[in-house]
């Protein structure tokens, strides 16, 4: 993981205790030098244990908080996958600004298709829907005549 | 936690009042004295409400969607007015160029001849500052309309 110089750090707390609104704090921060380096520099996977790892810290520091919403910035506006995608949760206006980065930037979707659970296929003689019922039918009656 | 906030209108304002200031944010708000030395600190830094907050609900809560703004202006009347013609009561909304309303504060003083008025607001954690319209943080927005509530 890139390490920040300090004077950005700096910047990031500023934006961080400055923003009045989540929207403003990613604006603010999207056009910070310190999240373009991270956008940059660091991979989706970096930026994620990065995020997880700051993210537990209890006491946070404005420093702390900051780099914290920074991180999530920077890899949300890299459209992680689904097995890289942070848990927003984590920070009070998290859920906030990735709604407004998924708004802004996208998010690549995984589609997940289930299968439909087995049902019992119902055929009646007046059955239109199913053009081989009659068929079908013809056909499970003969063979019922022949157990018979 | 949220307040029961609503506009003339009796449509309801998403709002939130958050706990208490970290004791670690409070010591970063001296460091803004020197990035804005010319802007007075009026009161100290509180959580409970934001800048919308103090300008829309008597610093009661945060108002923290841009899209409540647009609604509060709406409904509760307040009509865009020039720089030239701008009274104390009348209040200032910063805007981003994608419209977002960013910041807002309530004009305290104002003097035609120098046609600067001087705004008292709320910044984030911070506490309020009165403060020259155009001396605020940058990523606040280039935008600044001005409003008088004409109920």
């Amino acid at each position: 993981m890139r390490k920040l110089p300090k004077s950005k750090l700096r910047e990031l707390a500023t934006i961080f205790i400055l923003a009045n609104t989540p929207n403003s704090l990613a604006k603010g921060m999207l056009r910070s030098d310190a999240v373009d380096i991270l956008r940059k520099e660091c991979t989706e996977a970096e930026l994620l244990e990065y995020y997880n790892q700051v993210t537990t810290k209890g006491n946070r520091s404005p420093f702390v908080a900051a780099l914290a919403y920074a991180t999530l910035i920077a890899l949300l506006a890299k459209k992680p996958t689904q097995d890289q995608y942070p848990d927003p949760a984590c920070l009070q206006w998290g859920k906030e600004i990735a709604s407004y980065m998924t708004d802004n930037f996208g998010r690549t979707e995984s589609l997940i298709i289930t299968a439909d659970a087995p049902r019992p296929l119902i055929i009646t003689p007046g059955n239109k829907a199913w053009p081989d019922a009659n068929q079908q039918i013809a056909r499970i009656n003969r063979n019922s005549s022949l157990i018979s | 936690m949220a307040i029961v906030l609503q506009t003339s209108k009796r449509r309801g304002i998403d709002n939130f009042q958050d706990a208490d200031t970290p004791e670690l944010h409070r010591k970063w708000f001296k460091a803004l004295s020197r990035l804005h030395p010319n802007a007075i600190q009026r009161t100290e830094p509180s959580a409970l409400f934001n800048c919308h907050g103090l300008t829309f609900a008597s610093r009661r809560t945060k108002v923290l969607d841009s899209r409540n703004i647009s609604r509060v202006i709406t409904d509760d009347c307040w009509n865009e007015i020039d720089l030239q013609k701008i009274l104390p009561g009348d209040i200032v909304i910063y805007y981003d160029d994608s419209g977002d309303a960013n910041h807002s504060g309530i004009i305290v003083q104002y003097s035609s001849e120098t046609l600067v008025p001087l705004v008292c607001s709320k910044w984030g954690y911070a506490g309020e500052y009165l403060h020259r319209v155009n001396d605020v943080p940058q990523f606040y927005g280039p935008i600044m309309k001005f409003f008088r509530c004409c109920l």
